[in-house]
Order: C-alpha cells, then structure tokens, then sequence
C-alpha cells in the first residue's frame, strides 16, 4: 500500500517536471530572442526598409512585415471558405459515408505533407507552368494548401462540439437542416472556427520552406502586386542569418515575428476558450 | 374521434426487433400515458409518430400509422409531419438564443413576418405553457438562463408555436423538481382540450394523475390499453397487474 503510494508521489512529481521542463524551454527560446533581438527594436527598424552593404545589415523590415501579412491574408482568402464548407460538410452532412471517410482521410494526409513539397508543387504548377514567376499570388496559395487542412480540422471539431440537442430540436419540428445550420449551430462554432483561422493564420505566417521557393524575395517594395515577388518576415530572417549579414537584425526579425505569433495565439485560446465556456453549459 | 391510429406497426433497429406488431390508437382532446418497463419501446413508439425515430442509422418500420387519416409513413414531405406531430424531449432543449427567438424558432421557418404578428405569437404561446407572466420583461435575455421547469416549458411553447395537433411527450418531467412538474401536469390537461398529447412516463403516480387513457408496453409488444383508472385498479393482464403494482419496473 505504501508502495503505491510513494510511486503515486514520484509518478506525479515526474509530470510535473515533464511539463515544467518543455515550459523552461520555451520561456527560455523567448528570453533569448528578446535579449539578443530586443536592442535592435526601434521605430527605425520597423517602420524602415533594409539598407546598407549587404543589404539588410541596416535599415528596417517594413517590407517584409506587409508581405508577410499579405501573404497570410491570401493564403485565407483561398483556404478558408473551402475549408469551412468542407467542415460543415464532414461535421453535417457526410457522416460516415464514404465519401467523408476519404475526405477525412485525405486532410489527415495533407496535414503531413511536407511544407517544402508543397512549396515545390506551385512552383512546378503555378511559377513555371503558369508562368506567375516567383509571385506573391504563388506564395499564398501555397500556403493556402498548407493550412487548408489546419482550416478544416479545427471548424469541423468546433462544429462537432456543438450539442446534437440542437440539431434534433430543429428537425423534430420539421426544419431544415441548413435552417438550424445558420441560425444555431453555426453561430455556436464561430468562436472555435475563428480561433482555428487564426491558428492557421500564424502557421502560415511563420513557414518558410512553402514561399523560399514561390513568393520570397531578398528585397522587394511593398507595392503588393500580385504578380511579383515579395519579401517576408521568415525568409527575411532565414537570408540575414544564413548570409552573416546582421546577427542583431536578425534576431530582431525574429523578435517581431515572434511577437505577432505570440499574439495571434493569444488571441485564439481565447477565442476557444469561449467557445469551450459557451458549449459546456 | 382517434388522433392517431396505429397499425400492425414493427420497427428494427438493424436487426433487433423493437415493437411488435403494435394495434394502438389516441384519442384526439385527451391525454394517453405509455407506461412500461425502461427498453420496453415506448420512445421509439413516440419517435415513429412524428417520424423522427428513422434519424437513426439501421431504422426499418412496417406497417402504417395514421394521424388524422393520413398514413404518415406514406408522405413524400417528412417536414409537414414532424410540424403536424411536435415532440418534448426530457432534458429541455433551449436553443442558444433569447427566449422569444425561442418561441419564434419555429414561427420563423414557416414563413411568419411581421412585428406585431411575431409579438403576438410569443405572448400566445408563452401564456400557453404558463411562462408569460415570469418572462415577459426578459424576452430578449438568453434563454439559457431559466431554471428547469422554466426551460422545459419554454420548449414546449418552442413545440406548441407551430400548431402541432398531436403532442409527444417522452418523460419531461423526470428531470424536474415536484412543484415544476405539478405545473406542467397542470398545463397538460389544459391543453389536452386543444390537441391530442401522448405522454411517456416512468412515473406511474403521473399517469394516474393526468392521462384518460393508459397503455402498457412490455418487450416491444402491446400488452394493454384502457381507462387509466381501470389500468390502475383492475389490468386484464397479470403482467399489467405485476408492473402497475411493483413487482417489476
């Protein structure tokens, strides 16, 4: 009994420091980015472009700040409408059907598709075949393909969450299914949809491999056209540190991309912890 | 004059038989209570009158039920059933929405407009199910946050609000204190002069209490069917007679 109990003690105390360990890590990853990054954080470096010889070891990020968030921005244009019906069809309509069970099957493949393989598919496709060249349009719907799935997975399990009570009070009394969809079942989702965009939102905005060889330049204006390459936070960071450019630049790059993640995250657990509060109740 | 008539009814739930070869019928302005051993097929029997029994995979019914002559599993339009036959289910489903949306959850779908039209049918219908008087200075308020009984009447009035002319209920009270339950008791017999209510019960004290009629069910096969008081005092059936008495439950 004894026994027990003191492996009880020493099995509890080995989860504790499991967890206390991987949060030691991160916190540790952050304080050193903040520490070496933090210095070269200044209006400047911000608001500016990159300037100096190589270019980059001065001057300021802007460009690649607006890319970034013009990439992710297409990247949902493409993905999320997609990913939401094909979540409220797997969540509705399929069940187990064939076709839902393939569907399924086929997002949970896509989820561990590499994101460089996907990168080299629209370059294949979109930058050679359809002679986009490397583009900002290429560059967001390789990543729209990398987070559709991410997309899908979190409406579909958010849409499922919600009660079946609501599903059967509407069609006990003869409605539609979408009727219910629209006015109950979708509105209760919402919070955990949006938290699973938002999600998806920061996945993309901090890959690499899919826009290194789609969408990313070492400097472009911030002009946004479609058809021409941009800069990005990522690639920009990937460039200054893999050429020695400017060390204390680039872990100021990584500082900022860090903190937009850091509060895209935020924002989405809390977003999921409401839509958890709304449908427990 | 019968509200609904049951014929020769089976259903199977895949392979499993779940009612026999039901002959059954309702009244119309009355109430009847399905008593009977829990797995005997009482909710499934309720689900098959306003069809909703067939939302489960593997449903296969034979036979035919009327309600008001109109054979039910003979109708292309399941929606026009389920609207003509409303179901209260035991925990009360509030919808995530204000108490009048509630109401007017139904209303709304078929095609009812208009602010004073839409005020008039959540007065009517709260009043009806004896909510009015509790609720009518919150009607915009989530409905989430009504006690019990409260939601539970609110459900019925969500049901009610469509004009069924037939009223399943499948034990709404079990999850309800006595007072709440004294209330909705109270409110079925008021309705009962308006439609038909076909009530399932686990309380045999609630069936004595409020149903004309009491029909007694025992491994998916009708065993009985009479005047409550008869069903309670003198069962034709020794099975009856062993339920009703406690022998078995």
């Amino acid at each position: 009994m004894k026994k027990r109990i003191v492996s009880d003690y020493i099995l509890t105390g080995f989860f504790w420091a499991s967890g206390l360990f991987v949060l030691l890590v991160l916190a540790a990853i952050l304080m050193y980015i903040i520490w070496r990054g933090g210095p070269s954080i200044s209006m400047e470096f911000i608001f500016g472009s990159p300037a100096g010889y190589p270019l980059g070891s001065e001057g300021g990020i802007w460009p690649a700040i607006i890319g970034t968030l013009r990439l992710v921005l297409l990247a949902l244009i493409f993905a999320a409408i997609p990913g939401l019906i094909t979540a409220i069809y797997l969540s509705e309509y399929g069940g187990y059907s064939s076709l839902a069970r393939s569907i399924n099957l086929l997002i949970q493949s896509m989820m561990g598709l590499p994101s460089i393989v996907i990168g080299l598919f629209v370059y294949a496709l979109c930058v050679v075949e359809l002679r986009w060249g490397i583009s900002l349009l290429a560059g967001g719907v390789a990543l729209s393909i990398m987070i559709f799935p991410v997309i899908v997975i979190f409406s579909r399990d958010a849409l499922r969450a919600v009660s079946n009570e609501y599903r059967l009070a509407g069609r006990s009394m003869g409605v539609a299914d979408t009727y219910t969809l629209r006015r109950l079942i979708l509105p209760r989702a919402a919070p955990g949809i949006l938290a699973g965009i938002l999600l998806a939102l920061g996945y993309a905005a901090g890959a690499t491999a899919p826009i290194m060889v789609t969408a990313a330049a070492i400097i472009a204006g911030s002009s946004g056209v479609l058809l021409e390459p941009v800069m990005a936070l990522p690639y920009h960071l990937y460039i200054l540190f893999n050429e020695h450019m400017s060390l204390d630049n680039a872990y100021g790059t990584a500082l900022v991309l860090v903190a937009m993640l850091v509060f895209v995250n935020a924002l989405a657990l809390w977003l999921q912890h409401i839509q958890e509060r709304t449908n427990t109740r | 004059m019968n509200a609904v008539e049951i014929k020769e009814f089976s259903t199977w739930y895949g392979k499993g038989e779940i009612l026999h070869n039901i002959d059954l019928s309702f009244r119309n302005n009355s109430i009847t209570a399905v008593i009977g051993p829990s797995g005997c097929g009482k909710t499934t029997l309720l689900r098959s009158i306003n069809r909703t029994a067939e939302l489960e995979s593997g449903f296969k019914s034979q036979g035919d039920i009327q309600v008001f002559d109109n054979s039910i599993y003979q109708v292309k339009d399941v929606s026009a059933v389920r609207r003509q036959v409303g179901m209260v289910y035991q925990t009360p489903a509030v919808l995530p929405l204000s108490i009048r949306e509630n109401v007017l959850f139904g209303p709304r779908y078929y095609g009812e407009k208009g602010r004073s039209r839409l005020d008039s049918i959540v007065e009517k219908q709260l009043t009806r199910v004896a909510l009015w008087e509790e609720v009518k200075d919150r009607l915009n308020r989530p409905a989430d946050k009504l006690s019990g009984g409260q939601k539970q009447r609110l459900a019925m009035a969500r049901v009610l609000a469509i004009e069924p002319q037939v009223l399943l209920l499948d034990e709404p009270c079990s999850s309800l204190d006595p007072a709440s339950t004294g209330l909705i008791e109270e409110l079925l017999q008021k309705l009962a002069a308006e439609l038909s209510i076909i009530i399932v019960t686990h309380n045999l004290y609630q069936a004595r209490r409020i149903a004309g009629e009491t029909v007694f069910l025992l491994d998916g096969s009708l065993v009985e069917k009479g005047l409550t008081s008869e069903i309670f005092s003198s069962p034709a059936d020794e099975r009856t007679r062993g339920f009703v008495s406690g022998l078995y439950g």
